[in-house]
């Protein structure tokens, strides 16, 4: 009898109920993108120290092998699917919807949240900018601005939108706007350099493209004394003399704290408001700054 | 998973079937089919209203555009077939970026049934066509080109026709492969089409390490798709770092390559395929 209950507690012990495990799924690797993971990961753990097993999924960029993880992600148990940017979140609810899976979805860094399917088990953290209040913060370092050169890849998703915002703004404040299209890296120097001089100041949006390869405009700035000004604030950190955004780390942060939400307090995914990341700074880089011809007090 | 991993053979297998008629039979380094792929996926998104047929025929008309466009800058304008390929790319990069208008966009048009059933409807027309394409004197022909371009400057076939038509199933295959994929996702995306060109290659060197006939056979493509999504599946399964599975397709294939070779059970052309 003795023996039959040790063999039974025995039994029990090893049979300990599995963890539940979240999925992330983050499109390619990229520091902001592995910020947002690291705000996720770090929320949960720190919050619920071991309750959940944390898988990510990496697609490389490569749409075949995201489709394949994302089919992977459907057929396992997961209490949630954590997805990071339009492309993996579109493509894990597209998915998941035709194959009437349930499993919430918690997406972030979305910009137009509308284009996901809508429904119960979809909620998430969009991406928004506040260019009025990043202009106007701009403005009392430099008052005298007449032009801003605006580099921008209009084919990244919302950035085309961006832009016009931009434009809207600055024309009521009777700021003339000189919008500067690249579609690659290596296109920047030889299609900015012309118009460079025209300008008092330059500015560059939440743009994957401009962003990874804002060296090349930092020292153009420089060269010409004119103050980049940035939308997001890790490039006051590589030479932009303002940055104004929210830390990319907060998209993660905002979007574990949703996804508790749903795992603990057991809400439905459909009923959290998709909501936005509101803590904005406003960052200067001071020796940039200087260098970029804004006298500091 | 063997459901899900032959769901996504289908709708990549019109590409690998395209692939293998411009890598494998005609031998040509046709970086272009990416171009084709992405321009399938953004032709159909512009019919996107019509019924499925326009939808795909749409698609399809794309591909024989990027293919007739490469073929005439190596043809007529006598550019090597990788430069045309090269330039081609370029110039459609543009095309497909005007149309579409933004870098995603969302894609849902009316199916008559299922996903499963329509891409297996597309993949059966698709093999049985070419299966009797490769059975017929240009479906040889393509083959002929492949291994011996000059061969025809000696018989009343034309070298160019033989090209020409090859080149345009290839990328109108190519092209419904990216007007599926499309379908499946709900979306276009401007860079579906990055690293197909590198899918294509591995499968058909999978494909034909393990079908070893030296004459135009489709089960190389059939069989090398299944072999790759069976190797990208395992290696999900087994939890191996996605991080690196680019490195890892590359180290695979060269593995196999110089597997085969050092046997000598394999003789590899420029392409390898």
């Amino acid at each position: 009898m003795k023996l039959a209950f040790l063999f039974a507690l025995m039994f029990a012990s090893c049979t300990e109920a599995p963890k539940p495990s979240i999925a992330i799924l983050t499109p390619t690797t990229h520091p902001s993108l592995e910020q947002i993971e690291k705000g996720f990961q770090d929320t949960i753990e720190s919050t619920h120290p071991g309750q959940y097993r944390i898988v990510t999924y990496n697609a490389q960029g490569n749409k075949t092998l995201m489709r394949g993880e994302i089919e992977k992600i459907a057929r396992e148990d997961h209490a949630l699917v954590f997805t990071i940017g339009a492309l993996a979140s579109q493509m894990t609810t597209e998915v998941f919807n035709k194959k009437a899976l349930e499993t919430p979805v918690v997406f972030t860094a979305v910009s137009d949240p509308s284009a996901l399917a809508s429904g119960k088990h979809v909620t998430g953290v969009q991406q928004i900018l506040d260019f009025e209040r990043e202009l106007d913060l701009a403005l009392q370092y430099k008052p005298n601005i007449r032009s801003i050169l605006l580099v921008l890849n209009p084919m990244e998703p919302g950035i085309a939108k961006d832009g016009q915002e931009v434009q809207a703004i600055l024309s009521q404040r009777g700021i003339s706007l000189i919008p500067i299209e690249v579609f690659q890296t290596n296109e920047l120097i030889g299609k900015v350099s012309p118009f460079i001089h025209n300008a008092d100041a330059m500015i560059v949006l939440k743009d994957n493209t401009v962003v990874s390869g804002l060296d090349p405009l930092i020292k153009l700035c420089n060269k010409a004394k004119i103050p980049l000004i940035a939308s997001d604030l890790d490039s006051p950190d590589r030479g932009a003399a303002f940055g104004y955004g929210v830390h990319e780390k907060e998209f993660g942060v905002e979007a574990a704290a949703m996804a508790l939400q749903i795992l603990q307090e057991k809400i439905a995914a459909g009923d959290i408001p998709v909501r936005p990341v509101s803590n904005f700074t406003f960052k200067v880089n001071r020796d940039a700054a200087i260098a970029q011809g804004i006298a500091l007090q | 998973m063997i459901l899900s991993m032959l769901e996504q053979a289908l709708i990549a297998l019109p590409l690998l079937l395209g692939g293998y008629i411009t890598l494998s039979l005609l031998k040509l380094p046709d970086f272009s089919l990416e171009s084709a792929y992405l321009f399938g996926a953004v032709m159909a998104y512009v019919a996107k209203d019509c019924p499925l047929p326009c939808i795909l025929l749409s698609a399809t008309l794309g591909g024989i555009v990027v293919g007739s466009i490469v073929a005439t800058m190596n043809q007529l304008l006598k550019l090597p077939f990788l430069l045309g390929a090269i330039i081609t790319n370029g110039l459609f990069h543009g095309l497909t970026q005007y149309i579409l208008g933004t870098s995603m966009a969302s894609f849902h048009p009316a199916l008559p049934c299922s996903e499963p059933l329509l891409f297996s409807l597309i993949a059966v027309s698709l093999i049985a066509i070419l299966g009797l394409l490769l059975r017929s004197q240009m479906g040889y022909s393509l083959a002929i080109y492949g291994n011996n371009p000059l061969f025809f400057q000696h018989h009343p076939i034309s070298g160019r026709s033989v090209l020409y038509f090859g080149v345009m199933v290839g990328h109108g295959c190519a092209a419904i492969g990216g007007s599926l994929f499309a379908i499946s996702n709900g979306l276009v995306d401007l860079t579906m089409n990055f690293g197909v060109i590198l899918l294509c290659l591995t499968a058909l060197v999978v494909g034909k390490s393990i079908i070893r006939t030296e004459s135009p056979n489709l089960l190389i493509p059939l069989v090398g798709l299944i072999a790759y999504f069976c190797i990208q599946q395992t290696l999900l399964q087994l939890g191996f770092n996605l991080k690196y599975f680019n490195s890892f397709q590359a180290l695979f294939v060269l593995g196999t390559l110089c597997l085969l070779q050092k046997k000598k059970k394999l003789s590899l052309d420029h392409l390898g395929v």
